[in-house]
Order: structure tokens, then sequence, then C-alpha cells
């Protein structure tokens, strides 16, 4: 028990250094003045200017939102499984406006139905989602959602209004402050706190979900990727049908339904775009017997 | 063999009224002859109608109403009846040779394998290992006839 905590204890320090390390690159080519951080003042002129330098700083602060959301759960031990979902996942982004991200999906073995993202490409489905759903369009569509979150950067703003953190600086030093915070490790004061606030906001943003208005955004972006990509996009229509069929107080969707505005809701406002630009188009596929051999 | 193989096939996920997914109309709709806004009306259904859903095609559901009443209409004018039950998957809906989808019964990862894994500190680490490259995702989607399509998307209304 002891060789296993130190081990596990030393396993966290080198991530600490790898991340201490990775946040003073950062800082430093941030500091030779590539860009002028100081003309732009805004959140949203910020993300829009930066380019590959904020991609990079979005994927090192996701990297430690994911950690500490895989700390808390557990990865399904299937390669077969989270193989396929990483190509149903990769092939989705092809068909985004972010596809150089360093995207992963990930299976986790829980039972209840839950999908989520982590800022910089980090996507989450639970092996319960999976059992749950019956074709490869489907779980397409259920990536496309949370794929559309980080396209939009819905959990970097939602975690960066909770902690009212300044976006990339603060909130990079706050989870590396987090991360070593795990592990009982001390640094100043002021870093702490920052640590407090962002642990809180990880806390509160994946146990009460985004902004409605988030989600919905999502829905529509969800049903052009996945038809973008080739797969039938009322297919993810039949999922929130499913999910609005559900007892939302059940175990399996408690967290869910804290998380996500009612399926009805959702229906109703893709109900009035839908016909248009989907209902002619004949090549698209749905592919249930892939999906079964795979998840089997 | 191919054909047989399938034939078979169909006879085992041939739909059954025990899976058929039952649902309500949430409006005044038209029950279609055809999965075609074009295509003859047949009744005109009032809200909450019960209907018992036969098979997907696009997004028309193939339903039946009593008394013995087929027809099509949109999927998004119908809500699913809600479970009181607890049920443990959804009831599925299969693909057929023409595109349409038919209701069936239930598969998968057995409820076993959820309890295996341990929450890991290192679990990061381990992901980088099932990432697969954009050249493969091309051929897993090629693999499977998916094609590309160009749509914007689409604002709120």
């Amino acid at each position: 028990m002891n060789s296993f905590q130190n081990n596990k204890k030393s396993n966290y320090r080198l991530t600490v250094i790898i991340a201490l390390l990775l946040t003073l690159l950062s800082c430093k080519s941030t500091d030779l003045g590539v860009i002028d951080l100081n003309i732009l003042t805004d959140t949203a002129g910020k993300i829009a200017n930066l380019g590959d330098k904020t991609d990079q700083q979005e994927t090192e602060f996701g990297f430690s939102v994911a950690q500490t959301l895989l700390t808390d759960s557990r990865i399904l031990h299937n390669e077969t499984i989270q193989e396929y979902v990483n190509s149903v996942g990769q092939w989705l982004v092809q068909n985004s406006e972010r596809p150089e991200l360093s995207w992963h999906f990930i299976v986790l073995d829980d039972r209840s139905f839950n999908a989520f993202a982590a800022p910089g490409g980090y996507i989450f489905i639970t092996a319960g989602t999976l059992l749950r759903l019956n074709s490869e369009a489907e779980l397409a569509g259920v990536l496309s959602h949370e794929i559309a979150h980080v396209l939009k950067r819905h959990y970097l703003n939602a975690l960066q209004k909770e902690t009212k953190l300044d976006l990339f600086s603060d909130l990079s030093i706050a989870a590396y402050q987090y991360n070593q915070n795990r592990n009982d490790q001390s640094d100043s004061e002021g870093n702490v706190v920052l640590a407090k606030q962002l642990s809180g906001a990880i806390e509160s943003i994946y146990s009460n979900g985004l902004a409605k208005e988030d989600e919905l955004q999502a829905d529509l972006m969800a049903v052009v990727i996945n038809a973008r990509a080739g797969y039938d996009p009322f297919a993810y229509i039949a999922v929130l049908q499913n999910i609005a069929s559900e007892n939302p107080d059940t175990s399996a969707w408690a967290s869910f339904t804290q998380r996500h505005p009612p399926a009805s809701d959702r229906l109703a406002a893709l109900s009035f775009v839908m016909d248009e630009p989907f209902f002619n188009l004949t090549s698209y596929k749905v592919l249930m017997q892939r999906y079964q051999a795979s998840i089997r | 063999m191919k054909y047989l193989i399938f034939i078979f096939s169909s006879f085992l996920f041939c739909y059954s009224p025990l899976f058929a997914q039952q649902a309500n109309t949430i409006n005044n709709v038209k029950l279609k002859s055809a999965p075609s806004i074009k295509s003859e009306s047949i009744k005109v259904l009032k809200p909450d109608t019960s209907v018992t859903i036969i098979k997907r095609k696009g997004g028309w559901y193939q339903v039946e109403t009593s008394p013995q009443l087929q027809g099509w209409l949109k999927m998004l004018w119908l809500r699913y009846n809600v479970n009181t039950a607890p049920k443990s998957s959804f009831s599925l809906i299969t693909q057929g040779t023409t595109g349409t989808t038919v209701a069936t019964g239930v598969r998968g990862l057995s409820e076993d394998e959820l309890e295996k894994g341990q929450g890991d500190a290192n679990a990061i680490n381990e992901i980088d290992k099932f990432v697969v490259s954009a050249k493969q995702a091309k051929q897993f989607a090629q693999s499977a006839g998916l094609e590309q399509q160009v749509i914007p998307y689409l604002t709120e209304q």
C-alpha cells in the first residue's frame, strides 16, 4: 500500500513538474512579445486573435482540467472500444473548424448516461451511454455535441466566468496549483486562493452543467457536424427523443438531468431548423451493424 | 450467400410489438402515405394521439395508429412515452437495406465489464495510445462509405 502511494506521489510530482515547465515555456514566449497582450483587453479579442498560441494554452489548461476529471473517474479498459470511439471522433473533427487541436476521446467506466468535454479537445463519454445508443450515427451525434462545446470554448469560458480569473494566465497558474494541492504540496497563499477558485469552478461547472444557450448552440452544431461527416443527422434527434423518454430521477440519469436543459426543450429548439437543409439528402449513413460489432 | 445471411438476420431482427416504441403527437399533424412532404395526406392526427413507431427513414417515422392505420410522420412532431420502469438499454433501432431503421432487441458491452477499472491519477497518460490520426480516421470513414457534405451551420430561430 505504501509503495503504491509513493509511486502515485512521484508520478504526481512528475506531472506537476511537466505542467510547470509547460507553463514557464508559454509565459516566456508570451513575454517575447510575439503578440502584444496589452493591446487586447477583452477576452473575446484574445480568443479571436491569438490563434495557434491560444490553442496551445487552451490545450495545456484543458490537460489540467481533464486530469482532474480523470482522477475522479475511471477509464474503460477496452482498447477496441476506445479506438473505435476515437476513430468516430477524429473523423467528426476533420469536418469541423478546429481539426488541428489535440483531440482525445475517452470512454469512462461508468454505467450512467453522460458525456462532457474539457477545453482543448478532451471529450468524455460513459460506457453506459454507449450501451444505450443504437448506431454509429447516434454516437457521432453525441460526440458532435461535445465537440461543439470545445469548438465554441463553452467550458473554457464557463470556468473563466465562474472563477473571475483572467483567461489562460491566471487559469493556468490556478490549474497547476490545483493539481499540486491535490498532492498536499504547498505554495504561496495567492496561488492557493487561485487553486481553490478553480477547484470550486470545476466542481460547479461539471455538476451543474453549462448555460442553456450553450447546450442549444451545441445541439444546432451537432446535427450539422454529423451531416458533414456523412452521418444521418436525424439519428441525433432519435437520441434526444430517447433521453426525453427516460425517467430523469433514476441514478443512471440524475447527473445528466442536472447538467442539461430538458430534452423536450432541446427538441423544440431543433424542430424549427431541421427541415430545410437535411430532408432531401439521401447519402447519410446510420451504421448500426458496425456500431454493434465494435461495442460488443 | 450474403443475401441469405441478410434474410436470416432480418428474421432475427424483425421488429416485434414488444420492443416497438410508443409515442404521442405534440401537434395537429398530417399522417402521410410516404416519407415526404409531397406525399398524400391520409389523415390529420390530433395532438396527443398515441402511435406505435415501426421504423425511421431520415426525419420520418413510419407509425401505426389505431385502428390499424399506417403512415409516416415527421419525427420531430412525436415524443416517446416516458418510461415508468427502469430499463437497462434503449430499444434498439436497426438499419435495413433501404436506409430505413426498424425496432429490435438488446445487445452489447456486458454490464460486468463496467465493474473493472479503478480511479487512477495517471490515467491522463494512458489516453494518448487510443488516439487515431486524421489519415486513419479518413480510412475508417471511407470503409463505411461515409461521404463528406458541405453544410453551413444552422442559425437559431
